[in-house]
């Protein structure tokens, strides 16, 4: 590889070194996320426990409570590390810090993306580790498999990388709408409810399975809790294509969003 | 006496609450924007719980008509403590970074003034949902909006007791910005779900160390079925957990180190 590539990439190693050096010295607040996903946990056994006894049934769609209690817990474990980086483009764009950002030697994107990436690798450990702990003791252990394993970090990669561009276009509207903060709750709102973290898409009824399979809110993880728990070939491939279409679609809008937006942007001097 | 005291703060407590109002239409476009944005987006939490309603009818005799009480009174809860009380929720970061100053030196009482110096704006959009909500469930009437509206302050003054006690762990522990925010996180998580799924452990963590049982599922049970004994109950749980929030500020507050900040405008 041309050393000016080398050099290019090794900038956003090191954003994302700098991202996770910055948490790692507050323990108290990765530690604390760890709390809300025990928490999230014990709610989900509770919920779904008495859901399926009221229906008298022991699974719908294969899917016993375990597994859906091990979904939420994956689901939530890497939603609570995420870092809504559209709160800060916003608010950059607002005061005048983009505009300033633009300038430096790195493809700002790129760069907002590799830091939180950073940031929230503390966040998932703790999550998943403290997550892994709370599902084994109250719910009792599923079967991972190897396979399934590597193809579910797959899918969380690119998961992660298609919420990522999401929050860059909701970050980058605040250049034409003033505030992103409604478009960024309504987003939120959509993960959490087509998301798979209250309910997983493979109870919901056929046609509605269908759709919200498809779309971008299920796609961001529970694609790949749903793999790392049940793991299906077929599905897989299904779910990383939904990913790659997706990420085409809005990486292509988040470039043109990005490339118009700068030249519109202003510093605030002083 | 103690009713021209009530009469000042409350007037204090308008001004600053109107202060906060004014300069939010400053950016008028943003502020309607704010306000709707929440209103829709608590209304997609009825599609939520329709999905779960279908898939299955009940749940220990909880059915989607108990889920849609259940986000009023919580948005209800959301807008007073979000318009009223957003300084409680902040407070972890004025403590360590020594920036009370400002809230000792004035002649009011200082938690008081800290617990009301902030404001979100959205909140607004809270309680146009949450009231819109109720109003248009069936069998509602007066006496169902003033149970409403009294259980839902109740539950308010709840949430923010159990901030300022979270966030007052910062004069011993340093930054406690994150967990306190993520221990709230969990009391309104717990709140969020049918209370009658709590069971053993879960229901014993309800009713004391997370109290969503007094937040929200005793208010909904005295809305569907008003009990003056349930009632005295709940008072006599928000009086003393308030109480006991207060107290212990001011027990932390005696640690408290200035950052030398003096900033007269907020």
């Amino acid at each position: 590889m041309p050393q000016s590539y080398t050099n290019k990439i090794e900038k956003y190693f090191e954003a994302i070194k700098i991202g996770f050096r910055s948490e790692i010295i507050y323990p108290f607040n990765f530690l604390s996320e760890g709390i809300l996903v025990i928490i999230k946990v014990a709610i989900m056994t509770a919920l779904y426990t008495a859901s399926y006894q009221a229906l008298g049934v022991s699974e719908i769609n294969s899917f016993g409570v375990a597994d859906i209690v091990w979904i939420s817990m994956i689901v939530e474990s890497i939603r609570y590390s995420i870092f809504p980086i559209a709160r800060p483009i916003s608010d950059s764009i607002r005061d005048g810090a983009f505009a300033y950002q633009v300038s430096k030697p790195y493809y700002l994107p790129l760069y907002i993306l590799s830091t939180t990436f950073g940031q929230g690798i503390p966040f998932f450990l703790t999550n998943f580790a403290v997550g892994i702990l709370a599902c084994y003791l109250i719910v009792g252990a599923v079967n991972f498999t190897l396979f399934g394993l590597i193809c579910g970090l797959l899918l969380a990669f690119f998961g992660y990388l298609l919420d990522g561009v999401i929050f860059l276009i909701i970050g980058m509207s605040a250049m034409w709408i003033e505030d992103s903060g409604p478009l960024w709750w309504i987003y939120n709102k959509a993960k959490f409810i087509l998301g798979g973290a209250i309910i997983p898409i493979a109870i919901l009824p056929g046609g509605l399975r269908e759709i919200a399979e498809f779309l971008p809110f299920s796609q961001v993880y529970y694609s790949a809790a749903s793999m790392l728990v049940k793991f299906d070939f077929t599905t897989f491939l299904t779910y990383l294509g939904y990913q790659l279409i997706w990420i085409t679609v809005f990486g292509l809008l988040a470039l043109y969003l990005f490339r118009k937006g700068v030249r519109h942007v202003e510093a605030n001097g002083g | 006496m103690w009713k021209q005291t009530a009469a000042k703060y409350l007037s204090y407590t308008l001004q600053i609450k109107k202060q906060h109002i004014i300069s939010k239409m400053e950016y008028r476009w943003s502020f309607f924007v704010e306000v709707g944005g929440m209103f829709f987006n608590n209304a997609t939490l009825i599609l939520l719980w329709y999905i779960y309603f279908q898939r299955f009818p009940s749940i220990n005799g909880w059915g989607f008509v108990d889920s849609l009480i259940m986000l009023s009174v919580i948005a209800l809860i959301n807008s007073f403590i979000y318009f009223f009380a957003l300084g409680a929720l902040e407070m972890s970061s004025h403590i360590y970074e020594g920036r009370l100053d400002n809230y000792l030196l004035y002649p009011k009482n200082v938690l008081w003034q800290i617990v009301i110096s902030a404001s979100d704006i959205s909140a607004i959009g809270d309680f146009l949902f949450g009231l819109s909500l109720f109003l248009l469930l069936p069998d509602i009437g007066i006496w169902q909006i003033l149970v409403f509206l009294a259980v839902s302050i109740l539950g308010a003054i709840i949430a923010a007791a159990f901030s300022i006690i979270f966030n007052t762990i910062t004069f011993f522990a340093g930054n406690f910005e994150n967990p306190a925010w993520a221990i709230l996180d969990g009391l309104m998580t717990v709140g969020n779900y049918p209370g009658t799924i709590y069971r053993g452990a879960m229901k014993i963590v309800s009713m004391t160390i997370l109290p969503a049982f007094f937040m929200v599922t005793l208010p909904i049970s005295l809305i569907k079925s008003f009990d003056v004994l349930d009632f005295v109950y709940l008072l006599l749980f928000t009086a003393g957990f308030a109480a006991f929030a207060v107290w212990f500020f001011y027990f932390g507050l005696k640690r408290y180190e200035s950052g030398n900040l003096i900033n007269l405008v907020k």
